[in-house]
């Protein structure tokens, strides 16, 4: 499927600055920065309260995003689905598009998606916990100098390397 | 490698200079256009009678807060009480687009706490001529002289009809020498009794 | 003109939900130029092979931290008007463990998912599904979470509040931190 030789990445520090000056205008336009758990929170709710609404407005988390214009009106939601537009078409310019498994050599496709479920499903836990995840507590509350932020992403450093050791094998 | 070098550069020189520049806060640093808001005085869009706020209330403006900036000790409906020493904090909560009005019991601190606000940024922002004063005396206690013509008393009743919308009680009677009641607080609205003695004690 | 141009009223809210795809747009196309949607390489920071996580998100982090600060500084925004997330200093510590342990497992987090996703892998598409799948649990079991999650709630407070400190001193410290990691990691990754 890829069409033409991968192009290499960019300079991480270059990469670094635009993806700062993207997070930077979202500050300067909207008040506010980038996400991604919050999407996945809003259409959870979505979800349960179109099948079981009892238990959506039951829940200390969905109810939340049940008020004003409803769970699928809702800005992170938006901006994810510009983030899977955009990371195609990134993707697929730069000859980086192809239908597979990325994991690590050894590991056999079954078990890897197998531990991509599982360990999706811890990053969901700790993302609702701690309001957000990388893009919204420690890229976006990182730069407004949040201290519960600055405090999730050491944490969360603190967590994959304390994993590393344990799980290495995954990716050989 | 030239790129980065680049960028460190920049990210360094603006990193070390930052302790030196002061808060990036607004408030810290309010800058005031000092033409737009002589302009604004002068040409009296800078405060609101207390019929027009009074109008504005009961029609129910969209984003109108009120703010009282002075003692708190009579607070129009609807208004908050935010003390004009803490209103650079508190103005943030409030909105760029709505309509703020600002009041003191007389006037003078609604007065100053509008120049603040229009160097906070806010433009659709106004001081209440007359402060408490002149609401209670103008949209709570209205007066009508009895020697008023038809015409002024036809003029005078969307006013009295105002008035009794805020639980207020037009009166009879002549203005107060000087003017409004201004630095003095009504005593209780007069009875219908003592309307009508007054009425009597005058003539027709 | 001032910023944030929403909160002044540039704008409306049918217009935002437009302005958040663009945004997303740039976002997506940002992560996976930076490599970020290749889940080996994301989990190469912590295997100690591969530091362009670090380098990406800290590059990202200083470029919108001084550019907030001196237009901020400058008036040309109001930086009191941009919502802060909030802490939470318990459920965030917690929540950022799990987190990081999930992170280094899955080699991708929320938003890069998506991007790896959008790419054609499909453990990216799975992982966004167990993403769901915890997010889901965790609504549901709401109740069970609440000893945690609701602890330690301390508002919208930047380090330069906490600490007492100004603005600029943190702003400067951070600038410090990031580009001598930068460097100690230049010549580390030389090293080899």
């Amino acid at each position: 499927m890829a069409r033409r030789p991968p192009a290499s990445y960019a300079n991480p520090y270059v990469a670094g600055v635009a993806l700062g000056l993207v997070l930077l205008s979202a500050f300067l336009v909207m008040g506010r920065g980038l996400g991604a758990s919050g999407a996945f929170a809003t259409s959870a709710a979505g979800v349960v309260s179109t099948i079981a609404p009892e238990q959506a407005a039951a829940s200390g988390l969905f109810a939340k995003y049940l008020d004003d214009d409803g769970p699928w009106v809702d800005w992170l939601l938006f901006e994810l689905t510009g983030v899977v537009i955009g990371g195609f078409l990134s993707a697929w310019f730069a000859g980086r598009w192809v239908w597979r498994v990325q994991g690590g050599r050894s590991l056999p496709a079954a078990r890897r998606l197998s531990w991509a479920a599982g360990g999706g499903a811890l990053m969901g836990l700790g993302a609702v916990l701690a309001r957000g995840c990388t893009s919204g507590q420690a890229l976006t509350g990182g730069a407004l100098l949040s201290v519960g932020s600055w405090v999730f992403m050491i944490a969360a450093f603190a967590g994959g390397y304390l994993a590393m050791p344990v799980l290495r094998r995954l990716w050989r | 490698m030239k790129w980065p070098q680049v960028l460190a550069a920049v990210a360094l020189t603006g990193g070390l200079l930052a302790p030196f520049a002061g808060s990036p806060y607004r408030a810290a640093h309010a800058a005031l256009d000092v033409s737009a808001v002589a302009e604004a005085v002068a040409a009296e869009r800078d405060h609101v009678t207390a019929i027009e706020l009074a109008e504005w209330i009961r029609s129910r403006t969209p984003g109108l807060r009120i703010l009282d900036v002075g003692e708190g000790e009579y607070l129009l409906p609807g208004a908050e009480h935010v003390p004009i020493a803490s209103l650079p904090a508190v103005a943030h909560t409030l909105r760029p687009i709505d309509r703020i009005v600002v009041y003191s019991s007389g006037g003078a601190h609604g007065a100053q706490a509008w120049v603040l606000m229009r160097a906070l940024g806010f433009t659709d922002v106004y001081s209440l001529q007359g402060g408490v004063d002149a609401w209670l005396s103008e949209v709570m206690s209205p007066s009508i002289s009895p020697t008023a013509t038809r015409d002024e008393r036809q003029a005078f009743e969307p006013v009295a009809e105002l008035s009794r919308y805020f639980g207020g009680q037009p009166v009879v009677a002549d203005p107060a020498p000087g003017g409004t009641a201004a630095g003095r607080l009504p005593g209780p609205p007069p009875t219908t009794a003592s309307r009508i003695a007054a009425i009597r004690r005058r003539g027709c | 003109m001032t910023f944030p141009l929403f909160e002044y009223g540039a704008f409306g809210d049918t217009t935002a939900l437009a302005v958040a795809v663009v945004i997303g747009v740039a976002f997506g196309w940002a992560l996976e130029r930076a490599g970020l949607g290749f889940a080996p390489k994301l989990a190469g920071q912590f295997l100690l092979t591969d530091f362009t996580v670090f380098k990406v998100l800290f590059t990202a982090v200083v470029t919108a931290m001084l550019g907030v600060f001196w237009l901020g500084r400058l008036g040309v925004l109001d930086l009191a008007r941009v919502y802060v997330p909030e802490t939470f200093i318990v459920p965030q510590l917690v929540g950022g463990v799990i987190f990081g342990i999930g992170f280094f497992v899955v080699g991708l987090c929320p938003g890069t998912a998506c991007v790896a996703a959008a790419s054609g892998r499909l453990d990216g598409l799975v992982a966004v599904a167990g993403m769901f799948a915890g997010v889901l649990l965790a609504g549901l079991l709401f109740d069970g979470l609440a000893g945690v999650y609701a602890r330690t709630p301390w508002g919208s407070v930047t380090l330069a509040q906490w600490l007492d400190v100004p603005y600029g001193v943190v702003v400067a410290a951070v600038v410090v931190i990031a580009l001598v990691g930068f460097a100690g990691l230049e010549r580390w990754e030389r090293r080899v």
